[in-house]
């Protein structure tokens, strides 16, 4: 159970970062204007991701290698050989964009008032891409524990 | 309270020095992240290396990556490539959504191909 709890944190830090990059994507969506709380909104998705990021790794080092090879002498080894290793990698683009997504935000102020969009197309194009990776990770996730559950009903 | 009718507006600007070489950095960094992987599976001392000094691949994969980036971030500030490549709104839009698109596709591609080709 207490081994778990970092496993269960690092799910839940990313789709808290997930639910508020699609808040951010739907304010700038809907808002021409620039915003104090979006600015607020995009560091809190920068936390969450890096949280995940350093639980998810913690997990991935400490207690991963027992899954990996429950799923690698399964019928199934596929799922770490391609979502696994991919999953671990596709967590880097997410980090590097909740990085740019508060420079984003803090652009439109400049902006504003001189621009018809104020650059909140890239603000979405951002918090879009976090928003459609993070999803995609959250099914990897899944699917990787799928397979460990398959793997010891085989077993 | 800021407020402005968009629709009167006129004059065009583009994102600021650092979000711009940031976003530029970011459309490396995804390649980059891609490389690395292929390489470190293709040259397994690499791997070996990464692993013995860093504890575990991943991480190292993880602080390469970071520094890699750091240092495109500071060539292309130091360069003001945003200003020669005139990055716009619609291009960053471009590079952000490039980017991801062709990180992902180039890591699973990988990925599928190791697997079915052995």
């Amino acid at each position: 159970m207490i081994n778990s709890i970092p496993l269960l944190l690092h799910v839940s830090f990313g789709v808290v970062g997930i639910l508020i990059a699609l808040v951010v994507f739907a304010e700038s969506w809907f808002s021409p204007t620039p915003s104090r709380r979006k600015v607020l909104l995009s560091s809190g998705v920068c936390v969450c991701m890096a949280g995940a990021l350093i639980l998810g790794g913690w997990w991935y080092i400490v207690h991963y290698p027992e899954g990996k090879a429950l799923i690698l002498s399964s019928e199934n080894a596929w799922v770490h050989q391609i979502v696994m290793e991919s999953k671990e990698h596709i967590m880097f683009l997410i980090v590097m964009l909740s990085l740019l997504l508060p420079l984003a935000c803090r652009d439109e102020f400049r902006r504003f008032g001189t621009s018809r969009d104020s650059g909140r197309g890239i603000t979405m194009a951002i918090s879009g891409a976090i928003v459609l990776l993070g999803m995609m990770m959250e099914g990897m996730g899944g699917l990787i524990s799928l397979a460990v559950r398959l793997a010891l009903q085989e077993g | 309270m800021i407020s402005a009718d968009p629709g009167k507006l006129e004059v065009k600007t583009k994102p600021d020095a650092l979000l711009a070489n940031g976003i530029l950095a970011f459309y490396a960094g995804a390649f980059l992240n891609a490389f690395l992987v292929i390489a470190k599976e293709m040259v397994p001392p690499l791997k070996q290396a990464l692993a013995s000094t860093f504890g575990h691949h991943w991480v190292g994969h993880g602080v390469v990556l970071l520094l890699l980036v750091g240092v495109v971030l500071g060539v292309a500030s130091t360069l003001k490539l945003h200003e020669r490549l005139g990055v716009g709104d619609g291009c960053a839009r471009r590079y952000v959504v490039t980017g991801t698109v062709a990180g992902v596709l180039m890591l699973v591609g990988f990925y599928v191909v190791d697997v079915l080709v052995g």
